[in-house]
């Protein structure tokens, strides 16, 4: 058997499937966090059941990429039963898009979750009589808790499709019909079938139906507002939501920066570099000078004709030391900090407030205030941030956004290198990059044809988050971190370190001469990193810090390392995103790097530094 | 009197009497619809949107969408 997790978006569909399958997709307070589907397999009363869990839809009209994909697997699946999910506290527009999906005929069961917010905001829902009325079980639930889930699995194996003409005889035995279009045939009056129910109702004839059924099921009583909605409406205010998202975006960074700081040059980079290295040197097969070895352990360097071991992880760029200094010493800390922050941000539910409050800015770059949940999720891989650019309306908004993203974001892993290789310096990179981001936005969203809609959006209230959830969405990103960046950083120093053997890098090197130190004006070395790049930045950086130039030049090759091109999965997901916009993005990519990375070599040439 | 959405005072609500423009199917689905009683709860500075108020749901709207939304203040 099949089920189908559809609703509104932010009611709870991949809470609820994480509870019933016990899969680990992600799951956040705002509207927007599932954009594709996913599939998960769970056994009740001995039945196998596959349950899909999809993005949020507010109708069966797709709006945007996202609304697209939950649309496609429900026309996929005709004979798949559905759980609506709805949110309780907001039941008429849950219940017009509930009767759509009745009206046509699916076999399904409908959710009222969040019944314990429901319950504190004193609204109650009488579910045994919406049932009755609507034709299908209603069951109260808190996805959070998986209270209720049991029962709605009961009554979802039970559950036989209704359809307009059912609905039709319910509502008109229940005196709900009159001033609509049912003309009041006999069989109706008898308890049976309606004959002249239409086959589909009209967007009025829906809305006068919700109207009705909720005016009989649904009682509101007095709320005083509480802490958390003071809260919440203070962080959207302009006077007092700006200092508040400054303080907020301040502490993200202070916070990042210090735990990884303090783990990486504390702890972590001295026990690699003191005990780490010098145990691997003193064991590892071939020794110093073969091939085996320095590509694994120690490359080394001659002075004089005399091989020296290195001394630092850093500079020792073997797979085994270099490699996972950079990735478990130096990069995990940092993503492990970040999605730890960036996970309760999520789950309390702040980014649509920062989203109203940057709209504004992100309008002149041709988007709106939602691209900052694209941006955000950036900074810390820009895979994920790149498929979120699925719920953006236009397609100028995802071109706009997928090609600036991938230029000017720089990932979690990027930053925590830099902050160890240059850390007086990082914050310059940023904001070069930053600036970068806003300046060919607005450019872009001057040239690109096509319109930016306004937003619309649905500001969630604020919810305390779940230890065991941020636990679970940390765990799952901090994973998927490892299970790319230790494969790709190993295959990174293993090319670009076959490619020097071959004196393949130093035939590029000087092939490509001209560009790097007449245009970018940096070393031709640079060239290599640029290899490694395409595969790993945070790799691509830690190499250009072994190569000797100022710290201007080190600046600006850092600043191209950046921009210059994506590495090979958000290659992949902009090829997969963007279709034939891709090869757009990428002409603007190229571009962009030489304009952008060959401007600070100006400024630094106009500043009599170079 | 009837006003543009955007025009209302800070905290004071109205009822919706049109909804202008294509995008009115979506903003109805969001359970924003004529009759309804709507709050203007902040607007932000620099033509950004608003911030309103309609049952319990709270929506952030362009201020090109809300110039399209007439409501009667009483």
């Amino acid at each position: 058997m099949k089920v189908l997790l559809l609703g509104h978006p932010n009611v709870g569909k991949s809470v609820i499937f994480n509870r019933l399958t016990g899969a680990d997709v992600i799951s956040s307070n705002y509207p927007g966090t599932t954009v594709d589907y996913k599939k998960g397999l769970m056994r009740h009363k001995g039945q196998d059941i596959e349950v899909i869990d999809v993005p949020g839809t507010f109708s069966l009209e797709p709006r945007d990429k996202a609304e697209a994909v939950a649309l496609d697997m429900l026309r996929d699946h005709p004979q798949a039963r559905i759980i609506c999910v709805i949110d309780a506290t907001k039941l008429e527009r849950g219940l017009y898009l509930a009767l759509d999906l009745i009206e046509k005929g699916y076999a399904m069961v409908v959710a009222l979750n969040m019944w314990d917010v429901a319950h504190d905001k004193n609204i109650s829902v009488d579910p045994v009589k919406l049932g009755s009325l609507i034709g299908v079980p209603v069951i109260p639930t808190v996805a959070v808790s998986a209270e209720g889930l049991s029962t709605l699995m009961d009554r979802l194996l039970a559950v036989e499709p209704a359809g307009i003409a059912e609905l039709y005889k319910r509502l008109r035995l229940a005196g709900l019909m009159t001033g609509t279009t049912c003309n009041g045939c006999s069989g109706c009056i008898a308890g049976q079938t309606c004959a002249s129910a239409p086959s589909v109702l009209s967007s009025e004839e829906r809305w006068a139906l919700v109207e009705e059924i909720s005016r009989r099921t649904l009682t509101i009583g007095h709320y005083r507002h509480t802490l958390k909605d003071a809260i919440g409406d203070y962080t959207v205010k302009p006077l007092t939501g700006t200092p508040f998202a400054i303080a907020i975006l301040y502490a993200f960074w202070s916070i990042f920066s210090t735990f990884s700081g303090l783990m990486t040059d504390g702890f972590l980079g001295k026990a690699f570099d003191r005990y780490w290295l010098p145990w691997m040197q003193g064991w590892f097969p071939g020794g110093p000078g073969t091939w085996i070895y320095g590509v694994m352990v120690d490359l080394g360097h001659f002075k004089d004709g005399v091989w020296i071991a290195s001394e630092t992880c850093l500079e020792s760029f073997g797979v085994l030391t270099s490699g996972l200094y950079l990735e478990l010493g130096v990069v995990l800390p940092a993503v492990f900090a970040f999605y730890i922050m960036l996970a309760l941000l999520e789950d309390v539910g702040y980014l649509p407030r920062l989203a109203v409050l940057m709209d504004t800015f992100l309008h002149k770059i041709g988007l709106h205030g939602y691209a900052i949940v694209p941006t955000i999720l950036s900074l810390g891989c820009n895979v994920p941030g790149v498929e979120a650019t699925r719920i953006l309306e236009t397609k100028k908004q995802r071109f706009v956004m997928m090609t600036i993203l991938a230029i000017f974001i720089p990932c979690g892993a990027q930053i925590a290198i830099m902050q160890d290789v240059i850390p007086s310096y990082t914050g310059f990179v940023m904001a070069y990059l930053f600036l970068g981001y806003f300046v060919f936005g607005f450019l872009l969203n001057r040239i690109i044809p096509g319109t930016t809609p306004d937003i619309i959006m649905d500001v969630p209230v604020y919810q305390r988050p779940i230890l065991r959830d941020v636990r679970r969405k940390v765990a799952m990103r901090t994973k998927s971190f490892l299970k790319d960046a230790i494969p790709f950083v190993t295959l990174g120093i293993l090319i670009v370190n076959i490619l020097y053997s071959h004196g393949a890098i130093d035939a590029l090197a000087r092939a490509s001469a001209p560009i790097f130190e007449g245009w970018f004006g940096v070393p031709r070395q640079t060239a290599g990193p640029l290899v490694a790049a395409f595969l790993r930045k945070d790799l691509a950086i830690a190499q250009l810090s072994a190569i000797t130039m100022t710290k201007y030049q080190l600046i600006t090759a850092i600043v191209l390392v950046s921009i210059y091109f994506p590495c090979i999965g958000t290659f992949f997901m902009m090829l997969k995103e963007g279709g034939k916009a891709f090869f757009g993005s990428l002409a603007v990519l190229i571009s962009v790097a030489f304009i952008w990375v060959g401007l600070l070599h100006l400024v630094w040439v106009i500043l009599g530094v170079q | 009197m009837i006003k543009d959405l955007y025009e209302l005072d800070l905290g004071q609500t109205g009822v919706i009497t049109t909804i202008e423009g294509g995008r009115r199917h979506h903003l109805t689905d969001l359970g924003l619809r004529v009759g309804k009683c709507v709050t203007v709860l902040t607007r932000q500075p620099f033509h950004g949107p608003v911030v309103i108020q309609v049952d319990q749901v709270t929506l952030s709207l362009g201020k090109g969408l809300a110039h399209k939304i007439k409501v009667e203040v009483a």
